[in-house]
């Protein structure tokens, strides 16, 4: 662990060395450059957040690593909000929440989406029937066509990992 | 700490209590358990004892409760097929798995024309060396001098050797002003490639063809099945083309150029087919009640605002715009009230 003066002058040089090019590449991968602009910051506020030691003999290798995280998260986001305002399209309008409520369902579904991380589409949608739904066992398993075991088992799985982010046994 | 525990911090939700993994993983039995439907008096008894006995377990417990309040937020009989169809969303994964299976879908749609692509893939244009998002437009000028400009919601991989220079339009819509190399230039779709000959003209991925405008010069089109020139098409004429065929030259759309200058053009358009176009440059659902489709508007719209040329539908025709939030807008006959 680098000392926390020699930590921040790393960080600093990093940034004031290879910011510019990390906006432009950003800026490729993007098209827009207000969003390259944030996603650089993410990148370093990550940085940050680690406060791990940082040596590097390649800056730049190390810094697209890093930043092609923040971009696949960004596009997972990207892709959350566009498969939320497809099904918002086909709900009837008395149905549709309010802009207040939009904005506050749109967050925790990113948040939801971050904890269920790359579990199995099957062992989501199961976990998503208890929760969501308060289905049992049973009604879960009717409904996948699974044999109950199976049901608990996935539900054990997804739990393990969203709520203690521990890798299934 | 690991990745994961630190990246949950970031988002908002609760952070899981530094307890043993065993505790953990009996807590998230118990939760289990309780979601079964049918959990016996004396289990649920044993739960209580299991609960009150170490500090540590009414931790883990306590953090099960805290997310359950967080995913109750999205549960309810409205709320749920909503979340439902967003968080099943496939994941985007960079892995290696992932890649190989959308290398072999693109393989496949070579072989079986169109289709394949059309459906976007999510992964090839979210990698594309070039993007632009819904609403934005952007130009590049690559290292041959050749002008490349990506209208809103478009992907193109730039992909220059010693022997080619060649643009893969993934999804959307470009412009290409061609530089000068001795590299032959190719434009690569999912119905066929096309070969200018000096040039300046604008290719759009539709549904299941893809449409070449050409502005100057000439451009020769190579539809996929077919694997030799089927036309060539001169400045001012516009051609659609799939992977098996060509169709007849037309004279160009008022649009084919407009969107590089920032407008929309419509000269007698119906109403329905515009906001079609519209939709293009927007998030969320644009649409209109079937009495109003066939009402016909002309005009020279800014595609920067177009919450703008929504509001100002029913200063041109007997329309009324509602806005049920920015991502929901539905064009109504105007009331007779108002």
């Amino acid at each position: 662990m680098a000392s926390g003066g020699q930590w921040h002058q790393q960080i600093d040089r990093l940034y004031g060395d290879h910011q510019r090019w990390l906006v432009s590449w950003f800026r490729r991968k993007l098209g827009c450059h207000q969003r390259a602009d944030d996603l650089t910051h993410d990148t370093f506020m990550r940085l940050l957040v680690r406060r791990e030691a940082i040596t590097v003999r390649e800056p730049r290798a190390f810094l697209t690593t890093l930043a092609s995280r923040v971009l696949s998260n960004h596009w997972r986001r990207e892709q959350v909000e566009a498969a939320y305002l497809k099904s918002l399209a086909a709900l009837p309008e008395e149905q549709a929440p309010s802009p207040e409520e939009h904005a506050l369902l749109l967050e925790a579904l990113h948040q939801v989406d971050r904890m269920l991380g790359d579990l199995p589409l099957p062992v989501k949608r199961a976990f998503l029937y208890a929760q969501l739904d308060g289905l049992t066992h049973q009604a879960i398993a009717d409904e996948l066509n699974l044999s109950i075991s199976t049901v608990k088992r996935y539900l054990i799985r997804a739990s393990a990992q969203c709520y203690f982010a521990l890798e299934s046994a | 700490m690991s990745e994961s525990w630190s990246a949950a911090t970031e988002e908002g939700l609760p952070t899981p209590p530094d307890v043993p993994k065993e505790i953990a993983r009996q807590a998230v039995e118990w939760l289990v358990e309780w979601q079964s439907g049918d959990m016996a008096p004396d289990r649920q008894e044993a739960f209580r004892h299991w609960h009150d006995a170490d500090p540590d377990h009414r931790r883990a417990w306590r953090h099960i409760e805290q997310v359950n309040q967080r995913l109750r937020d999205l549960g309810g009989p409205h709320r749920a097929p909503l979340a439902r169809a967003t968080l099943l969303t496939p994941p985007l994964s960079s892995r290696s798995r992932t890649r190989r299976r959308v290398v072999q879908s693109l393989v496949a749609a070579l072989f079986l024309g169109g289709g394949a692509w059309s459906t976007r893939d999510a992964w090839p244009v979210w990698r594309a060396d070039l993007r632009t998002a819904v609403g934005e437009r952007a130009t590049h000028r690559l290292e041959d001098g050749t002008e490349l400009t990506l209208n809103t919601d478009s992907a193109v991989d730039v992909l220059f050797d010693d022997h080619e220079r060649r643009l893969r339009l993934i999804a959307g819509e470009i412009m290409v002003t061609t530089g000068q190399d001795r590299r032959p230039l190719v434009v690569e779709t999912g119905q066929g490639e096309l070969r200018p000959l000096g040039t300046r003209f604008t290719v759009r991925v539709l549904e299941d063809a893809i449409r070449l405008s050409v502005l100057e010069g000439v451009v020769a089109i190579h539809p996929r099945g077919q694997g030799h020139e089927a036309a060539r098409v001169p400045a001012d004429q516009q051609r659609r083309f799939n992977a098996f065929g060509v169709t007849p030259a037309a004279p160009l759309d008022d649009n084919a150029a407009a969107w590089t200058h920032g407008m929309l053009v419509a000269s007698n358009q119906r109403l329905a087919d515009f906001l079609a176009e519209l939709s293009r440059y927007r998030n969320g659902s644009l649409s209109c009640d079937p009495a109003v489709a066939d009402l016909r508007l002309s005009g020279t719209y800014p595609l920067a605002d177009s919450d703008r040329v929504l509001t100002a539908l029913p200063g041109i025709l007997p329309v009324e715009v509602r806005f049920l939030t920015r991502y929901w807008v539905r064009i109504l006959p105007k009331s007779s009230s108002g």
